[in-house]
């Protein structure tokens, strides 16, 4: 009992850590001029940086960036957009959870992952007027100033 | 004279195209093919209502506080409002399924040519990150297949460090006899269970 108790906290530790800490995704492509804000601060964004929820994705006239996340969604924004990850709970050994994306601003490529496979809907993105339940897969949005 | 009147058409055709409603209003969702060709389905909700896209109807415009509404929007349109989004899509993630020798953490012959897939993925890549879970069939106790599985996902990310990449971008995780891809009752020797779920992405 207790070794198989041992045995699941050690395969449990590095997906509870991803899960309450703080890296929901990675930035897996950037171009042009992009800026991640969080807690205020803006840094410019390159590839590989890890994405945390709240996180603020900016892109400039000639800007784009993708990113990866938890789930195995991912999204893209075009120039001139603002969008963050302000939800994402994932749960990586049911494979469900909820997410929901803030699009201020731009344009956005969304490809959905196990998140909306476990639950048609629980995967989300808010536009200024909006909110898209998304029950799968692909799909672009755009929110014009 | 007649180069006046010209001009004042000119302007008055100008001033219509200004007043001219864009084609497309603030707000704009257009579904697009998966990779295997579906469509698949968002419904807009703005407070109580809902509006349902999937192939029969694939993209629907509104403006703030306004209805939502059908649209059409053409293929070279999707290319001028979208193709920044568009060209920094992340590859997506591909999975990779490896079986493993009965009650052991070495690859099955076929799984050690399959694996080698896994390097050519990686490399097509900008970033790139790794998750691996491992199973085991019902054989044995849920106890040591709770440790085996973890072994064999242990043993896969061993192999990809030796082979170059970077550890803490790699996340093993066992999950013992209680993800089985094949339905089997307790103490069944099953090959297909056996296996690790490799994500690269």
């Amino acid at each position: 009992m207790r070794s198989i108790l041992l045995a699941l906290a050690i395969a449990g530790l590095p997906f509870t850590a991803w899960a309450q800490g703080a890296q929901i995704g990675w930035l897996k492509t950037v171009s042009g001029t992009v800026s991640i804000q969080r807690g205020g601060q803006a840094t410019p964004a390159t590839i590989g940086m890890p994405l945390q929820k709240g996180d603020v994705i900016e892109t400039g006239d000639d800007g784009s960036a993708g990113v990866t996340l938890a789930d195995n969604s991912t999204f893209s924004a075009g120039p001139r957009s603002k969008v963050s990850v302000d939800e994402f709970d994932y749960d990586s050994s049911t494979l469900k959870g909820s997410s929901l994306t803030n699009l201020q601003r731009g344009t956005l490529s969304a490809s959905s992952g196990d998140i909306a496979r476990g639950n048609p809907g629980a995967m989300r993105v808010r536009t200024p007027s909006a909110v898209l339940a998304v029950r799968g897969t692909t799909f672009l949005v755009r929110v014009e100033e | 004279m007649v180069g006046g009147r010209f001009g004042i058409a000119i302007g008055l055709l100008l001033l219509l195209a200004a007043c001219a409603e864009p084609k497309y209003r603030k707000e704009l969702v257009v579904l697009q093919p998966d990779a295997d060709g579906k469509i698949g389905s968002v419904v807009v909700v703005d407070g109580a209502n809902q509006f349902v896209l999937d192939q029969s109807t694939t993209a629907a415009h509104r403006n703030p506080g306004g209805k939502t509404e059908a649209v059409a929007v053409a293929g070279e349109d999707v290319q001028t409002l979208f193709g920044g989004a568009l060209s920094a899509r992340p590859l997506p993630p591909r999975n990779f399924r490896l079986n493993f020798v009965f009650n052991a953490d070495t690859l099955t012959e076929e799984s050690k040519i399959a694996f080698e897939g896994v390097f050519e993925d990686i490399r097509k890549r900008q970033h790139y990150d790794v998750e691996v879970v491992g199973h085991t069939d019902t054989k044995g106790t849920a106890d040591y297949n709770a440790r085996l599985s973890l072994q064999r996902a242990e043993r896969i990310k061993t192999d990809l460090i030796g082979r170059g990449l970077a550890g803490d971008r790699i996340i093993a995780t066992g999950r013992g006899e209680a993800d089985l891809l094949v339905a089997t009752p307790d103490e069944t020797d099953q090959p297909l269970n056996r296996r690790v779920e490799i994500t690269v992405r």
